[in-house]
């Protein structure tokens, strides 16, 4: 009896922080969506932020896209052979690349690099009171700190999975051209024919809306630090783990939904 | 200038603040002495609305500083300086945009007169030359009188100053102390210095408050805390 109840007493303080962290991260996107909405944004900073987290990005994104696109070629060539349908391995790369891996594949690849330098350099400044220093300098630390980084991150990762898509078919092309032998007008005209509106579509609802939790997940977690430089860490890990958790569940569920509302 | 009335502050049951009172004059130095983790630094941080007490009044400069929004705050803040113990400097801007950016966001100057400004108080906090160098290629010294520049940039009505000499030797200890205390005093500013630093506290003080467990125990000049029949006075400064 004794252990059911501290067991379930446990289960609650649990529960209860959990819902009290919920709420504490839904206010803080609330001052954000403040700041935005009352036209306080600096773009001078968000063009900064965009550098740092888009170009500086663009290197690894685009090398993780290109092998990605090429296994996912070599892989379908390896099954459509058997069912003598190589040809559509163009249609197979371009429809998976769009749909699905490039939006998902670069959120991750982007939570693991700009949202792990998001969180550690809030968690690092609000630790050595750096946060606190805005607010006695009569400055609003979310419109200065917290903005610029979520509104660069709303811009940086769909221009990304852009062009993620595009290398990963890329990344396709060599091996269905180069190793398949499929005709290079052929691939082309198969990978055109294959991506129509509602795949774009399904594309850009999806990254929006992991740029957004990657966004809020790493500021709230950088900005809610604690504990010095040991804090720093957790909160960067944990930044980073949540936005993947929340990224791949938030995927299949925007999958579902994108279905049942029409979008194949 | 200052006047806390009644100030109690708890964190998770543990009773920090115990119904402060106390008074500093317009353009008075005073000192808040106590050990470590008496409250000084949570004191001080309830005055400029960092944090807010759970009963009692803060009045600055004829604002009840409790009253104020969060928006109010950020304007409040302006004509406050603020040292913080580990400087606060913004470590991806040089010293002189740190000097700059108050006066950037509040401010209608030019970029000239900005860079004069800015050129102004590193000089009279005797800085020159380090406008371009990032807060960690100065030394912890220099660290400290760049933020102490910073703090008071905006023409600070009151200067709060958190432990400015910890971390510090002794010889960069007692010249901070004493550029406190004449930047104080050049300014006109109202300042309140946290220390557990008697030597220091009696050197540059026009008053000093004594807090033990979240209470003043005692306040006045040296000699008269000397004098004090207060147990924990007397150890405290036995110890030092």
């Amino acid at each position: 009896m004794g252990i059911l109840l501290r067991y379930n007493y446990i289960m609650f303080t649990v529960l209860a922080d959990m819902i009290a962290a919920l709420g504490r991260s839904a206010l803080f996107l609330g001052d954000v969506f403040l700041v935005v909405l009352r036209g306080r944004v600096r773009w001078g900073e968000v063009f900064k932020e965009l550098h740092v987290q888009g170009v500086q990005s663009l290197g690894i994104v685009m090398l993780a896209s290109l092998a990605s696109g090429a296994v996912l070629a070599m892989q379908g060539r390896v099954m459509m052979e058997r069912f003598g349908a190589k040809e559509f391995i163009a249609q197979m790369v371009a429809l998976s690349l769009v749909r699905e891996l490039s939006p998902v594949f670069t959120a991750l690849v982007f939570s693991g690099k700009s949202g792990a330098g998001i969180a550690s350099e809030l968690a690092t400044m609000t630790v050595n009171s750096q946060v606190q220093a805005t607010r006695t300098l009569g400055v609003d630390p979310v419109e200065f700190l917290v903005v610029p980084r979520m509104l660069a991150c709303l811009i940086a990762l769909p221009i990304l999975v852009v062009v993620s898509g595009l290398t990963g078919i890329l990344g396709g092309y060599m091996i269905g051209v180069g190793e398949a032998n499929i005709p290079s007008s052929f691939y082309m005209a198969q990978t055109i024919a294959a991506v129509g509106y509602p795949d774009f579509f399904c594309g850009f609802v999806k990254m929006f809306f992991f740029a957004l939790l990657i966004g809020w997940v790493c500021c709230y977690k950088g900005f809610s630090t604690s504990g010095g430089s040991l804090g720093v860490g957790r909160a960067t890990t944990q930044a980073v783990a949540l936005s993947y958790i929340l990224v791949i569940v938030s995927n299949t569920i925007l999958t579902k939904f994108i279905i049942a509302i029409g979008g194949n | 200038m200052i006047t806390i009335s009644g100030v109690s502050k708890s964190f998770n049951g543990n009773l920090v603040l115990d119904g402060i009172s106390l008074h500093v004059p317009a353009g008075e130095l005073a000192v808040l002495m106590g050990l470590s983790g008496t409250g000084k630094s949570v004191l001080l941080q309830h005055m400029i609305g960092l944090i807010a007490p759970d009963a009692g009044s803060i009045r600055v400069d004829g604002t009840e500083v409790i009253e104020l929004s969060e928006r109010q705050l950020l304007l409040f803040r302006r004509k406050m300086g603020y040292l913080f113990q580990d400087n606060a400097l913004y470590d991806f801007m040089t010293a002189g945009e740190n000097l700059a950016f108050p006066l950037k966001e509040h401010t209608q100057l030019s970029a000239a007169d900005i860079h004069t400004k800015v050129g102004r108080y590193l000089k009279m906090v005797d800085m020159q030359g380090v406008e371009n160098k990032f807060p960690a290629e100065l030394s912890g010294g220099m660290r400290k009188r760049v933020a102490l520049a910073r703090a008071l940039i905006m023409d600070a009505k009151v200067l709060l100053c958190d432990e400015p000499t910890s971390g510090l030797d002794p010889i960069r200890s007692r010249d901070i102390s004493k550029l406190i205390r004449d930047l104080s005093k050049k300014t006109g500013c109202t300042t309140i210095v946290t220390t557990h630093d008697m030597m220091n506290a009696f050197r540059i003080a026009d008053r000093a408050f004594v807090l033990d467990k979240g209470k003043i125990v005692a306040q006045g000049t040296e000699k008269e805390l000397k004098a004090s029949a207060e147990l924990f006075v007397q150890e405290f400064l036995q110890d030092q």
